[in-house]
């Protein structure tokens, strides 16, 4: 399928993006060479488990790394044609709830527990556009409408222990769309709410989504959320990108071996009860990456190569993988 | 009650189980209420209704998957099965003998039969103790083994889970997550109990990792004959290692069945809306039912009548003002719910 | 996930020795903290030799002397050499503040212990400490030693008592923490006696702020009791401690500032480098406590 890439149509672009961590017990390369791209008003999932670099991509993206011990080594992030990482401060600020929003995991340490929601949410918006304080806290609750929180003109008063997860999720979402952002990039924004609230919050999503018009970056390591959520997914893996696409191809024909192998070991709700299938071994820690192709110790279909050199990346047609398989000078090739 | 189980019982023995028709744990009527105190004098002003009336059967070799969201009482039920906390009233039944009131020294011995893995990989673990000295406390507390026999025994146990004798000597913090899970189980087993409460024990777990131990738990039930129940909060989970399945809502059980018929036919609304709300990893389908509105009321102040009414899609008058009482819709499928109240009767 | 992915939540543990070296190498603080402090303990145990003359020796025809080749930082009213003094005050000092800490600390962790596991202990043992911690630590002290008498191990009862309830307070809180975690209900669910539980699973964990704090109890003791004995209610006259030698010094303060400077002097080093080791202990213990539990 073609996808003719205008420029305009690119909202986000991350080139090689490498940010380490300089620690005393080594280097952690937590993003070691990423690469993907957000079109306007597009869902795009970034899947992976811990230590694979997902959060910390999405934190660079705001440049909300702390910078002892982390350090943006090299790679460009290219937001509306701007490369992000050399903008002044101040002029991140500005980018920063304006133009690009974050909501994140824990709802509970997001919002200030001795502020009201509504002031807080007013603060957002005071400080991107100038309005007055009464006015900010109208369009505070205008916001909490928006997100569909029950009884918006009293909960606006109210402090966040009084509200429940999934009421101040909606909060800190409504705090993310106050200045209706271009993007929108969430962080496992509902791995600690209950099943059923987390429906609610995906589906309030997809729905803001479409009235805002903004695009959204979700991170997840639920690939029942990538199913629903997203146009397009990334699979991250050690720090890189093992494998890109729409999220039809990518579930339809998972190219990696460690895609592959994540779809048929999760348990599912479809599939008939019995014993499951697993990935071998453990997922390694950042601090020890294997050497050459990273999933190499867990992959039931490493040669020789995969444990000495990384694999060069293919990619067409907006589908990406880095693995030796698909190597045309290893007899692969898609 | 009789009826169900001789039902039940005469149901096992056609489908062929080989497990005992011996039930080892009996739960009946279970209440565990958290006073809220105020006042300079601590005066109890109201109570968290965490277990309000739960009874549930465990049949020996089985597992028993206990599901439900936040606040559900879950998390209680299990410390209370395991006399971690005092039950206020009801009874649970171990192996013949009342637990609730068994006398310290009983208790004791009742806790070689028992035991818990733990849902944090990372805190389950004392992380200033030798994995050694963690799997082999259990045996340093009950059995009078000299330290070499309990070291071996301790030895025996990791080999069990996949892990070997070198470990040992290393510390906690020298595992990734799957390994200390791992540790955490072969501590649970080192007593060889009867009963196992597994909390959660794969949700903090990375998904790659998950099925390792769920495999390992089912390989190490059919080994050992061990009997479990099994605490998760999505029903994904539990449908692959449950023999039958209790969903537990405000303290309550709104439906009990075999895993097999609850997941081709669950009757009770929160059931079917906790099924609909788990996303599927298939792009195509599509979201079948209704997404729940609202959040899980707290269970300080439960809602009057079915606790459920407030956010089922199928609420009838009568369900705001009486309590359901659960009522067998099909042999050994329980389900509190007006809907099918007047089916049974 | 956090944004700053935890090292193998691991490398804490290492070697206690290689930790400790490579502690040093970071902190600057401690580093030099622990110099002074190995300074100090260094004069106290070699006191008779370094000291150069006998500091009980009253030579009233050489007193007030200002400092010289022959009374390296003078003499006193009475003629003791004040260097000798200072040196052997030393002694006092350290031993002081050694007994200080372990007392409170022994006393102050089994209360903070009991309390922080047993609610109805807490509900009573707590009142009595805060009510304890209301009073100013000097006037408490003060209030002792008048009521016992100023004899050396009054000054160390009386201390003691003032900071047994810091650290019980600063213990009862890492046990309230600690108690909630999976492995002491682990431990429960094995079926381990509560004393067991405390001592094995719970007051190992409580290391790491008690030793902390220690340094400052230290500090503060000294502190103390240089005041107490500088008010008389302290050590007796007859043995030189840094507060005696400054109570001698009050009268002579414009005809032999000596006195009281360089008894201060060294309370100053010595509480410095108390406070300098003890800063630097607890920003490198914080924040891998926080990963580790």
């Amino acid at each position: 399928m073609a996808i003719t890439e205008s420029a305009d149509q690119r909202l986000l672009e991350i080139n090689e993006l490498q940010t380490h961590f300089f620690t005393d017990d080594g280097v952690l390369p937590a993003v070691d060479g990423v690469s993907f791209h957000i079109d306007r008003g597009e869902t795009l999932c970034v899947v992976g488990e811990s230590g694979c670099g997902k959060s910390v991509t999405a934190h660079s993206i705001m440049q909300l790394v702390p910078t002892p011990p982390g350090r943006y080594v090299s790679g460009s992030i290219n937001f509306e044609g701007r490369n992000l990482l050399e903008l002044t401060r101040e002029e991140m600020r500005q980018v920063r709830g304006r133009e690009i929003a974050m909501v994140f995991q824990e709802p509970m340490t997001s919002l200030n527990p001795v502020h009201t929601v509504g002031r807080q949410i007013a603060e957002a918006v005071r400080l991107h556009r100038s309005e007055s304080k009464k006015e900010a806290l109208v369009m505070a609750e205008e916001a909490l409408r928006l997100v569909k929180v029950p009884d918006p003109h009293r909960r606006v008063h109210e402090f966040p222990h009084q509200l429940s997860g999934g009421m101040r999720q909606r909060a800190m979402i409504a705090m993310a769309l106050s200045c209706r952002p271009k993007l929108l990039i969430a962080d496992e924004p509902t791995t600690a709410l209950d099943v059923t609230v987390q429906a609610q919050i995906l589906e309030l999503i997809r729905s803001l989504k479409a009235e805002v018009g903004m695009a959204v970056m979700l991170i997840t390591h639920d690939l029942g959320v990538v199913a629903e959520m997203a146009q397009r997914v990334v699979v991250m893996y050690g720090g890189k990108v093992a494998e890109q696409g729409t999220v039809g191809e990518v579930f339809a024909e998972p190219l990696h071996p460690y895609t592959r192998g994540l779809l048929s070991c999760i348990p599912r709700l479809d599939q008939e009860r019995g014993e499951l299938q697993i990935i071998s071994g453990q997922v390694p820690s950042p601090l020890r990456f294997p050497t050459g192709c990273r999933f190499h110790p867990r992959c039931p279909e490493a040669m020789d190569i995969c444990r000495e050199e990384p694999p060069p990346a293919t990619s067409k047609d907006g589908r990406y993988v880095a693995c030796w398989l698909y190597d045309a000078g290893q007899g692969g090739g898609k | 009650m009789m009826a169900a189980s001789a039902v039940e019982g005469v149901a096992a023995v056609e489908q062929g189980t080989a497990a005992g028709s011996e039930y080892l744990l009996r739960i009946d009527n279970l209440v565990k209420y958290f006073p809220v105190r105020a006042g300079a004098l601590g005066r109890a002003v109201n109570y968290v209704r965490a277990v309000d009336g739960v009874s549930l059967g465990v049949k020996s070799g089985q597992t028993l998957g206990l599901v439900g969201e936040s606040g559900c009482g879950k998390t209680t039920l299990a410390r209370v099965v395991l006399c971690l906390l005092q039950a206020d009233s009801g009874s649970v039944v171990f192996d013949g003998q009342d637990i609730v009131r068994a006398a310290p020294d009983d208790l004791r011995r009742l806790r070689r039969q028992m035991q818990i893995i733990f849902q944090d990989p990372f805190s389950s673990l004392n992380p200033r103790m030798k994995v050694g000295s963690i799997i082999s406390e259990p045996l340093k507390i009950h059995t009078k083994l000299s330290r070499p026999e309990r070291l071996a025994r301790a030895a025996e146990s990791l080999e069990v889970v996949g892990l070997g004798p070198r470990d040992l000597d290393r510390y906690p913090h020298e595992f990734s997550g799957g390994q200390r899970q791992r540790i955490g189980i072969a501590r649970a087993l080192v007593l060889r109990p009867k009963l196992i409460l597994c909390d959660e024990p794969v949700s903090a777990l990375d998904v790659s990792i998950q099925s390792q131990i769920l495999n390992l738990l089912r390989q190490l039930q059919q080994d050992f004959g061990l009997t479990y129940i099994f605490i998760a909060h999505g029903l994904n989970v539990i449908k692959h290692v449950s023999d039958r399945v209790a969903v537990m809502y405000l303290g309550k059980i709104v439906e009990e069945a075999p895993a097999d018929n609850v997941f081709r036919t669950p009757m009770h609304p929160y059931t079917q809306a906790l099924m609909a709300a788990i996303p599927v990893p298939n792009p195509a389908a599509r979201r079948i039912g209704v997404t729940l509105e609202g959040d899980v009321p707290s269970p300080l102040n439960p809602p009057p009548g079915c606790r459920f009414h407030t956010r089922c899609a199928q609420v009838m008058p009568v369900c705001s003002v009486e309590e359901p009482v659960s009522c067998e819709v099909s042999p050994g499928h329980r389900v509190a719910c007006h809907l099918f109240g007047d089916a049974a009767r | 996930m956090a944004t700053v992915p935890a090292p193998a939540k691991g490398k804490i543990r290492r070697s206690a020795l290689a930790g400790g070296l490579r502690a040093l190498r970071r902190s600057k603080m401690m580093t030099l903290g622990l110099g002074i402090m190995s300074l100090v303990c260094l004069v106290a145990l070699l006191a008779p030799w370094i000291a150069t003359h006998d500091p009980l020796y009253l030579d009233p025809m050489n007193r007030l002397q200002a400092p010289g080749p022959d009374n390296w930082l003078g003499t006193d009213d009475v003629g003791r050499d004040v260097f000798s003094r200072v040196v052997y005050g030393s002694r006092v000092s350290l031993l002081v503040g050694a007994l200080v800490v372990l007392s409170s600390n022994l006393i102050g962790t089994l209360i903070g212990l009991m309390s922080g596991y047993y609610d109805k202990v807490d509900k009573v043992v707590m009142r009595v400490m805060d009510g304890l911690m209301a009073f100013p630590t000097t006037l408490l002290a003060i209030a002792m030693m008048a009521a016992l008498g100023a004899r050396m191990s009054n000054v160390i009862i009386a201390l003691s008592i003032v900071y047994i309830p810091r650290v019980a307070r600063v213990v009862r809180g890492v046990v309230l923490t600690v108690r909630e975690l999976a492995y002491v209900e682990a431990a429960v669910a094995i079926g381990a006696p509560a004393w067991k539980i405390m001592l094995f699973h719970i007051l190992p964990n409580c290391l790491d702020p008690i030793i902390v704090q220690s340094s400052f109890i230290f500090a503060q003791s000294v502190l103390s009791e240089a005041a107490l004995s500088y008010l008389g209610v302290g050590i007796p006259p007859w043995i030189p401690s840094w507060g005696n030698i400054m109570t001698g010094g009050r009268l002579f303060i414009n005809a032999a500032p000596w006195m009281t400077w360089f008894p201060g002097l060294a309370i100053i080093i010595c509480v410095l480098g108390l406070n300098l080791f003890g800063d630097g202990l607890r920003d490198l213990v914080d924040p891998r406590l926080r990963g580790v539990l």
